[in-house]
């Protein structure tokens, strides 16, 4: 979960700099229309995907978004004298969200909150694989596996920044907020010898009861339909 | 600018939530479990006359162990050594899971059994399947017999320089305590006998001689024979014995060498019972024959030697057979059931019991001689066993004997089964006991040097009745993954709990008075055992 929070923070930094790019092009058009439909695509700590906006009014828009990205981590350490484990992590981030941008003030131009529901098909899993070798004995020890699963309903707050309605055909603008995923349940299983470890599971959901905000941080590019 | 403090504040907020979080795995130990091997014995030696450990108290006394027979090369013990020594007269090993016994592939092997002062024994160990074998193993203790058993200690005989004796000795057994009919054993030993060695060199000086006699009536006797009554022949043949009677000779001069032949025959006249009952069930009468048969402790095997004719001596009143012996072993009188099966009847346990209870099972003739003590007898309900290596068509009797150890070692006789034949069919056992009610016991047992880690224990317990110092352990039950239930346990006493593990017998650091239904407990384990875990 830690890697996930230090990617988010990556993709972040790497948005800071668009961002930069945003705000010049939205100081460059002053003038906006009362509603439009946008169609465009998104990088962020979700996943890459898609964007559908229909802008009710100058300080009213609806979003509807997807997001899809698999990231896998292996590595391999010795745990101990002669214990060798084989790690895997793997996290399938998927979501569909609704959202209704609104514009506090117009004298805020440029920059609105964002509320909404997601849908979260998102999978979490850690597999690690023990075996010990002392160089003459080799022996399996079995296998431990942590699966969290999360409330697949999600409210959503945020903020963004960009005059993605203006005048102009092509845009962009960045999204900055946080999923309430809920707390986790998790599955904790295991075979052969360190079978007894995934007794452990209740610690875990313990310790992970307070791993339940997903940062959303997302780039978009936009394009005016009409 | 006001975009980026909006930035600034969110992101201060988001990384506000996410340093409250835990790491996931904080407090999460590595649990293993430890057992490793699906099919494992353990072992009891014990003194056959005072039911106590052999080598507990008296380190000189310690049992050595020999794993014997054509599967003993995949025989390790219970932390996979394969260099197996037993501990206080423990012991436990486990057939490498690389091989999985079955009935058309059985693992076979036996275990050769010395200790300073005691008659070297032997017990046999069949794996026809995974699972877990308790044994116990009486040793007779050659100058402190028990019942049935009578022993002698000679050193008479001397040789000239050229290992040949220079007088007649006659070497008998002395007077039997026994609670049947009194009779012994007498070797002559002529003048001029030469004495060799196993490679043929001479074996000459002052030969100590011991003899020890075994009845065939008394149980201590019979629950002592050195390996069993399930025998193999030197034909390869599997064969159950039903004994007249039992002679071991051990012969060894001042340097240690040991006598095995010699250059004419000595004679030998063993006396038998008169309530002996040959394989028939007929008694013994004036020219009856019998089989001599020999054991070599090295192959396990039994070789027929000759069948030699009972007779009745006018002198002393007695049954007697009187044979000549060219070879030092053990020599002994039976009759025998040909062609034993290696799985047998099934017995299945309608019991009120609820949680593992252990009673020692013992198989008799019609007649009450005692064929077979067994270990600890799991008898929970809708449990069962097969009898191995049994004999057909002869009606027995199965008994259960609740053995709760305790001050005085008792057993009292709990449930009595007709068994028509041993080797088919099926028996069930009513049982209706009162026992005492189960104690769970969980153990976490964990390293200095390997912290994070817990090993969940997997192995024989046994337990020693403390509250009057009793000197018995008694098996209370398979300890599987850290945790066991046991109904050998009596509220209100306190135990001292024990383990053999990898040579170690290990006892749990303080006694437990039983006045709760679950114990669990966290044991440091020493050094010496925690570096051989993984």
């Amino acid at each position: 979960m830690r890697k996930l929070f230090i990617t988010s923070l990556s993709l972040f930094l790497m948005q800071i700099s668009l961002n930069a790019q945003t705000k010049e092009e939205n100081t460059s058009s002053n003038t906006e229309t009362k509603n439009g439909i946008h169609a465009g695509v998104q990088l962020g700590t979700l996943g890459a995907g898609a964007h559908f906006v229909y802008a009710l009014n100058d300080r009213v828009h609806f979003r509807l978004s997807g997001s899809y990205i698999p990231i896998k981590y292996k590595s391999s350490f010795e745990e101990e004298k002669n214990v060798k484990t084989d790690n895997e992590l793997q996290v399938k981030l998927a979501s569909v969200g609704l959202k209704c941008d609104l514009m506090p003030s117009k004298s805020m131009e440029g920059f609105r909150f964002s509320v909404g529901l997601f849908y979260n098909a998102s999978k979490y899993q850690v597999h690690r694989i023990y075996n010990y070798d002392n160089g003459t004995i080799k022996e399996d020890l079995g296998t431990l596996t942590i699966k969290a699963n999360y409330p697949k309903i999600n409210p959503y707050l945020g903020m963004v920044f960009g005059k993605y309605n203006s005048t102009r055909k092509i845009n962009l603008f960045f999204e900055m907020g946080v999923l309430y995923i809920g707390k986790p349940t998790i599955d904790f299983t295991g075979t052969g010898r360190v079978e007894p470890t995934a007794e452990q599971g209740p610690i875990i959901q313990e310790n992970m009861k307070g791993y339940n905000w997903m940062p959303n941080f997302n780039l978009h590019l936009n394009y005016k339909l009409k | 600018m006001k975009k980026i403090k909006f930035l600034g504040y969110g992101l201060f907020a988001f990384f506000a939530l996410i340093s409250s979080c835990k790491k996931p795995t904080e407090g999460v130990n590595t649990i293993l479990n430890t057992n490793v091997f699906n099919a494992t014995a353990s072992f009891q030696f014990i003194d056959a006359k005072t039911g106590e450990q052999i080598g507990f108290d008296n380190v000189s006394e310690e049992v050595t162990v020999q794993i014997l027979g054509d599967d003993a090369n995949k025989v390790v013990d219970n932390s996979g050594a394969t260099k197996i020594k037993a501990a206080k007269g423990f012991l436990s090993v486990a057939v490498e899971n690389d091989y999985t016994p079955s009935p058309s592939n059985p693992i076979e092997f036996r275990i050769l059994a010395n200790a300073k002062g005691y008659l070297t024994t032997s017990v046999n160990v069949s794996f026809t399947s995974d699972g877990q074998q308790n044994h116990i193993v009486n040793m007779v203790k050659v100058d402190d017999t028990p019942k049935g058993v009578s022993a002698v200690v000679n050193s008479q005989v001397t040789t000239n320089a050229s290992a040949v004796t220079q007088t007649t000795i006659t070497i008998a057994s002395p007077s039997i305590d026994t609670d049947f009919e009194p009779t012994k054993a007498e070797v002559v030993i002529p003048q001029g006998t030469k004495l060799t060695a196993k490679d043929g060199s001479n074996v000459g000086g002052t030969i100590t001689s011991t003899l020890v006699y075994f009845n065939n009536q008394d149980e201590t006797s019979l629950a002592s024979f050195p390996g069993g009554f399930a025998a193999q022949t030197i034909t390869n043949e599997d064969i159950v014995f039903k004994t007249g009677g039992f002679l071991a000779m051990e012969m060894k001069n001042q340097n240690g060498k040991e006598v095995k032949s010699f250059g004419t025959p000595i004679q030998m006249r063993m006396e038998i019972p008169a309530d002996t009952e040959n394989e028939n069930g007929q008694q013994i009468q004036n020219g009856m024959t019998v089989p001599v048969w020999s054991y070599d402790t090295e192959t396990g095997v039994w070789k027929m030697e000759e069948l030699v004719t009972i007779t009745k001596n006018t002198t002393t009143d007695k049954f007697e057979v009187n044979f000549e012996m060219e070879h030092l072993s053990y020599w002994n009188l039976d009759w025998y059931y040909p062609g034993s099966c290696s799985i047998g009847a099934k017995v299945t346990f309608n019991s009120n019991i609820t949680t593992n209870s252990y009673l020692t099972a013992k198989l008799r003739y019609p007649n009450g001689q005692l064929h077979w003590s067994g270990g600890a007898t799991n008898v929970k309900n809708g449990t069962f066993f097969n009898f191995m290596n049994a004999f057909p068509n002869t009606p027995m009797l199965l008994e259960l004997y609740n053995n709760t150890g305790g001050c005085n070692n008792q057993s009292t006789l709990v449930s009595s089964t007709p068994i028509s034949n041993l080797c088919t069919g099926n028996y069930t056992v009513n049982l209706n006991l009162t026992l005492p009610s189960p104690i769970t016991v969980n153990v976490n047992a964990s390293c200095k040097n390997k912290p994070g880690k817990i090993y969940r224990p997997s192995l024989y317990v046994y337990a020693k009745d403390i509250s009057c110092n009793s000197n018995y352990w008694t098996y209370i039950g398979y300890m599987y993954n850290g945790t066991f239930v046991t109904s050998n346990l009596q509220q209100g006493k306190t135990y001292r709990f024990g383990v053999y593990f990898g040579g170690y017998w290990l006892e749990a650091p303080e006694n437990f008075t039983i006045n709760k239904s679950t114990y669990s407990y966290e044991q440091d384990m020493p050094e010496i055992i925690c570096s051989r875990l993984n």
